[in-house]
């Protein structure tokens, strides 16, 4: 693989509490396809890599070390997620929520995460880049999100139950006011 | 699947407003009650070492009055919603204010007149209260796996408080029949330090673990930090209760190393939660919740002092009023500044309606002139007690009697804002 455009080294912001995702974001979009580009991270940044896929970017994750993670990533206009992480070694993320778009709109999985973590997620996801342009977001949870409705009110969101899946999920849809 | 019955299985486990808003108003009413007390028996408070007082009263109608009252109407709503297990009964959640209402106030009559019959009855229904909110809280945290850190925490809660009853009880008989106790005044001090770091510490360590990432957008604490802290507290007050209770002073001396150690573990989760919040802007509420982590090792400490025995006419009260009113009323009126807003929130919402906004809940005028009142109060009081100087605590207690008249401005705010978006709002309709 040829050198990258980009080489950024995320440990020492997630060191200091800061979260990268939109520092990450921002010089992604910056590249040409075709563009490469390196992160090194203290885990494998699955939910990152995701975003980064909805932008185009295939991405390769490689275990260097305990706590050393090397992630290429290649502006292929793919956007392949490659290398089934191990669940251990998303804990250290801020979320792990999965999140996919159908014809349907936005989707974001909250099952199995803990409290606050389904928040968070929703509140990143609906606070970032990649959600600008939208106007509803499904939420695949496992209980009443109680603790979500005041947050979503507060931004300009109302959430409404939408019914209950197979095997105990349960089904919201959030949308933008006056949408 | 039908909409009401969707919500009626998703929604079952947030109580009615009515069942917590009880529990929450009388917190804020007894708050009020307290620093009036602590305002007009002023003159007592420097040297106070225990005994039938209207100080006494004051120090339960925090401790029970407002703690205990508030922390049972957020078990009962926030605790299923976290654990995902309605509550047993929903009467069950009444009968506990009823019977701890009247008890309170009987109790609170018995120690301020020294009425030992009427202190008796109050006990009774206040150990009742508690060990129903015991059963019902137990209950709920029976069949959970998950959250390791809020239910170890939660179940040491449940074991201090359930000593802490039996304690309760002996010292009332002990009023009432005559003195047979060889020690009160360590059995009392025993109660105390259960009920302080014990009982409420572990509900404040275990509510802390939900609320304060939920509050600042941030993921969940360290659950090895947690449950070590968890641990070490519960060590802590295991050796602490034995040097009171057998007049072992190192051993006293150690429960409060430990427990300090606890504290600064459970300081650090916590320190490490606000490093990575999403949210940068916390507002007033945080100034209260960071001035009490500050004044959690510090009342440590200064009980540390006491017992061994430096000054103990000043580090002995002073440790008290750092304890109850300095780290667990002020980190109590912090989360209750953010949540009151919030849970009202949380009731408002029904399909089809736009829940009434937390922004639009909160009166920032009363919380503010609360935060800076009872900051004042707090430094006020502890340095009367410090110095010895009555008219200082006088003046503290003026302050901190005017935060919680602000405070209870903010808390009808809520109500009555709450009620008006529920008339206002449109009937839900239901649909497939």
């Amino acid at each position: 693989m040829s050198e990258a455009l980009i080489s950024l080294d995320l440990r020492p912001l997630l060191a200091a509490g800061t979260d990268p995702l939109a520092g990450v974001v921002e010089q992604a979009g910056r590249l040409h396809a075709g563009a490469r580009m390196e992160l090194r991270a203290p885990f494998n940044p699955l939910p990152l890599r995701r975003v980064l896929a909805r932008m185009g970017y295939s991405s390769w994750p490689e275990k260097l070390g305990e706590g050393d993670w090397r992630i290429q990533l290649i502006r292929d206009g793919e956007g392949k997620v490659e290398g089934d992480p191990d669940p251990a070694d998303c804990a250290g993320l801020p979320t792990g929520a999965p999140i996919w778009r159908d014809g349907q709109g936005l989707h974001i999985d909250l099952r199995g995460l803990p409290i606050p973590l389904p928040m968070l997620a929703v509140l990143r996801l609906l606070g970032s880049p990649e959600s600008q342009d939208d106007s509803r977001l499904w939420l695949h949870h496992e209980r009443d999100p109680m603790f979500l409705y005041p947050e979503l009110a507060e931004i300009g969101w109302v959430l409404e139950p939408k019914g209950q899946g197979p095997e105990g999920e349960l089904l919201f849809l959030a949308e933008r006011e006056g949408d | 699947m039908l909409f009401g019955d969707f919500m009626m299985g998703a929604r079952s486990r947030l109580l009615p407003v009515s069942i917590p808003g009880r529990f929450f108003a009388m917190a804020v009413l007894f708050q009020v009650l307290a620093w009036g007390l602590l305002l007009g028996y002023a003159d007592d408070a420097p040297g106070y070492g225990g005994g039938l007082t209207h100080l006494l009263t004051a120090l339960h109608f925090v401790t029970l009055g407002v703690l205990a009252m508030t922390g049972m109407g957020a078990a009962f709503q926030l605790l299923p919603v976290a654990t995902k297990r309605p509550v047993r009964s929903e009467a069950a959640c009444k009968a506990t204010f009823w019977l701890f209402l009247p008890g309170l106030l009987a109790l609170g009559h018995g120690m301020g007149h020294a009425d030992t019959t009427i202190l008796a009855v109050g006990g009774v229904l206040v150990v009742t209260a508690l060990a129903l909110f015991a059963f019902l809280i137990a209950d709920n945290l029976g069949k959970v796996k998950d959250m390791r850190v809020v239910t170890d925490q939660a179940w040491i809660a449940v074991g201090a408080l359930a000593l802490i009853l039996v304690l309760a009880g002996l010292l009332v008989a002990d009023y009432a029949l005559g003195g047979f106790l060889p020690d009160h005044q360590a059995v009392a001090l025993a109660h105390g330090v259960l009920a302080v770091y014990g009982f409420m510490g572990m509900l404040a360590f275990a509510f802390s673990f939900v609320l304060i990432p939920m509050f600042c957008l941030a993921p969940p604490p360290d659950v090895k930090l947690g449950q070590r802290a968890g641990w070490l507290a519960g060590g802590a007050l295991v050796l602490a209760l034995a040097g009171l209770v057998h007049g072992i002073l190192p051993l006293l001396l150690l429960g409060g190393l430990l427990g300090l150690g606890a504290a600064g573990m459970h300081l650090r989760a916590m320190a490490k939660v606000m490093k990575s919040r999403m949210r940068k802007q916390l507002g007033d509420s945080f100034i209260l919740i960071r001035a009490a982590w500050v004044l959690l090792p510090v009342s440590i400490l200064v009980g540390l002092l006491a017992a061994a025995g430096v000054m103990p006419q000043r580090t002995g009260p002073l440790w008290g009023f750092l304890a109850v009113f300095g780290w667990l009323l002020t980190f109590l009126l912090g989360v209750l500044q953010r949540i009151l807003p919030f849970l009202a929130s949380m009731h408002s919402v029904r399909p089809g309606v736009k829940p009434a906004l937390v922004s639009a809940l909160t009166a920032d005028k009363p919380l503010k002139l609360h935060m800076v009142f009872h900051l004042l109060a707090l430094a006020l009081v502890s340095a009367g007690l410090a110095g010895e100087w009555s008219w200082l605590v006088r003046l503290g207690a003026a302050a901190g009697l005017i935060a919680a008249i602000a405070y209870a401005i903010s808390a009808a705010h809520v109500g009555l804002s709450l009620r008006k978006h529920l008339n206002s709002a449109p009937q839900p309709t239901e649909k497939a």
